[in-house]
């Protein structure tokens, strides 16, 4: 099939002709991984943080791999789709897949059936931001207090976020517990969407991540209003975290590479180290820098362990709350 | 404004701008012309090759291939029956019978010029009033889509043919195929019986199966019969006087197109079959339509590229992308390191109004493309069918391979081709089942969704302005089919 995409990419720019500027791949020694193209499969749509993220990192890593990877969408399913695509390839290096917390997370959900967290290897992770709670900067909400406050009276609060069983959605059922609050989930489709819904006034609140809406933000149409990591985040420092407003609730989301497990030795090494290599491109950093993303990096031992870690906390959570649908 | 875009206009006649107007234009064109390689799917694969291109000549190129993709999908649909894409399903029904008749060169010259206006209109409307107008796009929650979904599907009353009975059936089907897959507002899975499934039955599979690979079966059946009759075609083009004719229809399309495209995710296909459904309606020879009737291949054919526009108009202005390619030209901006929304125009003047500029010079390439093909693609009818077959066939299956890169789309859409030729030959319409497929989703995510944003009350759909005046119009949509279809009965049974 990447012969074909190939194929595909290269006849079409025979026929337009285009003056092939920048690196057509410097050849491969012949012996070593990789000698062919690498493909990454993405579960989200073309421009999507996750995408794009991806899509920057194979820009920089090709000059360390010697062969393009090329990123594929495969969207649908809660990532199911991009799974199943990984694992109909081998595990030999030349597929890997793109990933965040939400496809872990619905490792506990509507994925559990077919695939488990120890199918995968966590390769490496590249970026590792804040969830948040937006409100529109003209709505009737102006902190969370306000959100909470609502949702004790009358029908509650409609909150809308992509998916359902995500993490997004895990922090709203975590804070409608812990706040006693009714908080009711609308799932949509992905990021746009909940802007639009948001922008629209179809939904007083959103569950999402700050890329998505730092332009909003910025643009004076929306509101911040808690973010779930640890510490604020640097371009929000007026918004404060669960935890400072006393509610039990850290999550992030990461946003790595995964491979099925077994990897050959050297295949694993080497695309290890050209991840790695392309995240300290200082173009990378400030594509980072300009998407408002912390350094997230973590090499395969601790993105392993973290991802474990965080998969277990889903997982706790998931039973704890009955996996609410 | 004017100085913007006399700016625009400067940024692009700069040679690599107009190299990638032309580039994008000549690979759109070839995109939208094979079967099943969509606008989307073309801009997905040029996007890598933008990396290295500077903003404006990697969006230039990347929209010009947009516009002219969304044209060629009619060129097969007009010579062979075989739609490229959704959008272009609707101009085969007029289109196809006017090359039966050995007329290829109007019904493609009526296409090119329709989409042509279209795609200069809506840039003009995007220009115009994008600001103002994205705010359509943010009067769309749920209960709306739901309503347009059901206003979409309402069409179908113009399509289904001969039977009534027969095209809900059609609908029917492909709204029960639209179930198969993970449920997106619960996670369950519903019909997967194998992993392929979960993302349920991908559309240009099935586009391609109904449509193309029973043609090539019924054309098989023919040459085996050897009914086929040796016709010749012309490709000369439509008369002044015939193209002036079809200026209403190609209005009508192109204000129904540039709309239906300022709505996220509603799509071309919806736009073009409502663009075709109206235009029959507003006829004074409903009757007449399905058998070659050039206002039926003008108006379809000017939405689905008004289409484009419209799309642009959430894109630049909020950020929202208006439909799949769009989508993915989110991407291309993203990657340059910009992002379309509130502060685009602020931030980067020269590149949208650069844009603007390219999208109407684009506009004027793809015309002179088109009318230049057109004597080329006439010719391919030369070509004996018995040669042609075994080609449309090959070129079938290598969409439905590149839909997911798998095996799997390619028996999906030959298992499709037998049941699409089992229908065909049991005189149920196709079309209606790719409609009831473009819009089951829609309909029923946003059915649900209304529904959990209202706790379960169904009078949402009733007390929101925007949403009961779309159903009001499906109400007068399908009401006015039916009373027409009564009074029309009576007559024919005097003939």
């Amino acid at each position: 099939m990447r012969t074909v995409t190939a194929v595909c990419i290269l006849s079409l720019a025979c026929v337009a002709g285009l003056p092939l500027v920048g690196p057509l791949a410097t050849m491969a020694d012949a012996a070593g991984f990789p000698t062919k193209p690498i493909t990454v499969f993405n579960s989200s749509t073309a421009g999507s943080p996750t995408d794009v993220m991806a899509r920057q990192v194979a820009q920089y890593a090709r000059k360390y791999l010697g062969q393009p990877m090329v990123v594929v969408n495969k969207p649908g399913g809660g990532g199911g789709v991009m799974f199943a695509a990984l694992f109909s390839e081998p595990a030999d290096g030349y597929a890997l897949a793109s990933l965040t917390a939400s496809q872990v997370a619905a490792l506990h959900a509507e994925l559990k059936k077919d695939f488990s967290f120890d199918q995968f290897d966590f390769l490496a992770n590249v970026q590792r931001e804040s969830h948040c709670l937006v409100v529109k900067a003209d709505g009737p909400f102006k902190t969370l207090q306000d959100v909470i406050d609502a949702g004790k009276k009358g029908s509650g609060v409609k909150v809308g976020g992509q998916g359902t069983g995500s993490a997004l959605h895990l922090m709203v059922i975590l804070l409608a517990e812990q706040s006693g609050a009714k908080l009711d989930w609308v799932p949509l489709g992905g990021g746009s969407e909940s802007v639009t819904n948001l922008l629209g006034g179809t939904v007083p609140v959103i569950s999402t991540s700050p890329a998505t809406v730092n332009q909003y933000v910025e643009a004076k149409q929306m509101r911040v209003i808690v973010v779930s990591a640890e510490k604020r985040v640097d371009h929000l420092k007026d918004v404060p975290t669960f935890k400072e407003l006393g509610y039990d609730i850290l999550m992030t989301q990461y946003r790595g590479f995964a491979a099925r497990k077994g990897l050959p030795v050297d295949a694993r090494a080497k695309l290890v180290e050209a991840i790695h290599k392309a995240t300290r491109e200082p173009a990378f950093k400030e594509f980072m820098a300009k998407n408002y993303q912390p350094d997230g990096y973590m090499g395969p031992d601790e993105f392993n362990a973290f991802a474990r870690a965080d998969f277990e906390l889903m997982g706790r959570l998931t039973q704890k709350l009955g996996a609410k649908k | 404004m004017l100085e913007n875009l006399a700016a625009g206009f400067l940024l692009v006649a700069q040679w690599q701008n107009v190299l990638a107007i032309i580039a994008g234009a000549v690979v759109g064109y070839f995109v939208g012309a094979l079967p099943g390689l969509s606008a989307g799917m073309g801009i997905a694969l040029l996007l890598p090759f933008t990396f290295y291109f500077p903003p404006l000549t990697s969006l230039v190129l990347l929209t010009s291939l947009y516009s002219a993709a969304e044209y060629g999908g009619s060129i097969t649909a007009v010579l062979i029956n075989v739609p490229g894409e959704g959008g272009a399903v609707p101009t085969c029904f007029d289109g196809y019978p006017l090359t039966q008749q050995g007329q290829p060169g109007k019904a493609l010259g009526v296409s090119i010029v329709a989409s042509c206006y279209a795609g200069i209109a809506s840039t003009i409307g995007l220009i115009l009033v994008s600001i103002p107008l994205a705010q359509i796009a943010l009067k769309f929650g749920p209960p709306e889509y739901f309503a347009l979904g059901v206003f979409g599907l309402t069409t179908v009353a113009g399509l289904a043919g001969k039977s009534w009975v027969k095209g809900f059936i059609a609908v029917l089907f492909g709204l029960l195929i639209t179930t198969i897959g993970v449920d997106a507002v619960s996670g369950n899975s519903r019909y997967i019986f194998f992993k392929s499934l979960y993302e349920g039955i991908p559309l240009i599979p099935v586009l391609v199966g109904l449509f193309a690979v029973s043609e090539v079966f019924l054309t098989m059946e023919e040459l085996a019969e050897r009914t086929a009759a040796v016709q010749k075609f012309s490709g000369s083009l439509p008369t002044l006087r015939e193209y002036l004719g079809t200026h209403l229809a190609m209005l009508r399309g192109t204000l129904i197109g540039f709309v239906i495209g300022i709505v996220p995710g509603a799509g071309k296909a919806v736009a073009s079959f409502i663009a075709y459904n109206e235009e029959k309606r507003a006829s004074k020879h409903p009757e007449r339509f399905g058998t070659g009737v050039l206002e039926g291949v003008a108006s379809p054919e000017a939405a689905n590229n008004a289409v484009v526009g419209g799309a642009l108009v959430p894109l630049l202005s909020l950020g929202i992308p208006g439909s799949a390619a769009a989508a993915v030209l989110i991407g291309a901006f993203t990657i340059q390191g910009l992002q379309p929304g509130p502060l685009l125009f602020a931030k980067e003047p020269g590149l949208v109004y650069g844009l603007f500029a390219s999208l109407l010079v684009g506009n004027l390439v793809m015309l002179a493309l088109g009318l230049l093909g057109t004597k080329l693609w006439a010719k391919v009818l030369d070509v004996p069918k018995n040669v042609l077959t075994p080609i449309v066939l090959a070129v079938t299956l290598f969409a439905a391979y590149a839909e997911s890169n798998s095996v799997y789309t390619v028996w999906l859409a030959l298992a499709f081709g037998v049941l699409g030729y089992a229908l065909r030959k049991c005189d149920f319409p196709v079309a209606p089942v790719v409609l009831a497929m473009v819009l089951g989703n829609m309909i029923e995510i946003s059915f649900r969704r209304s529904l959990i944003l209202s706790d379960g009350s169904a009078a949402i759909f009733l007390t929101r302005p925007v949403a009961v005046v779309i159903l009001g119009l499906a109400v007068f949509s399908i009401g006015y089919q039916v009373l027409r279809d009564l009074r029309k009965k009576p007559r024919i049974s005097d003939e």
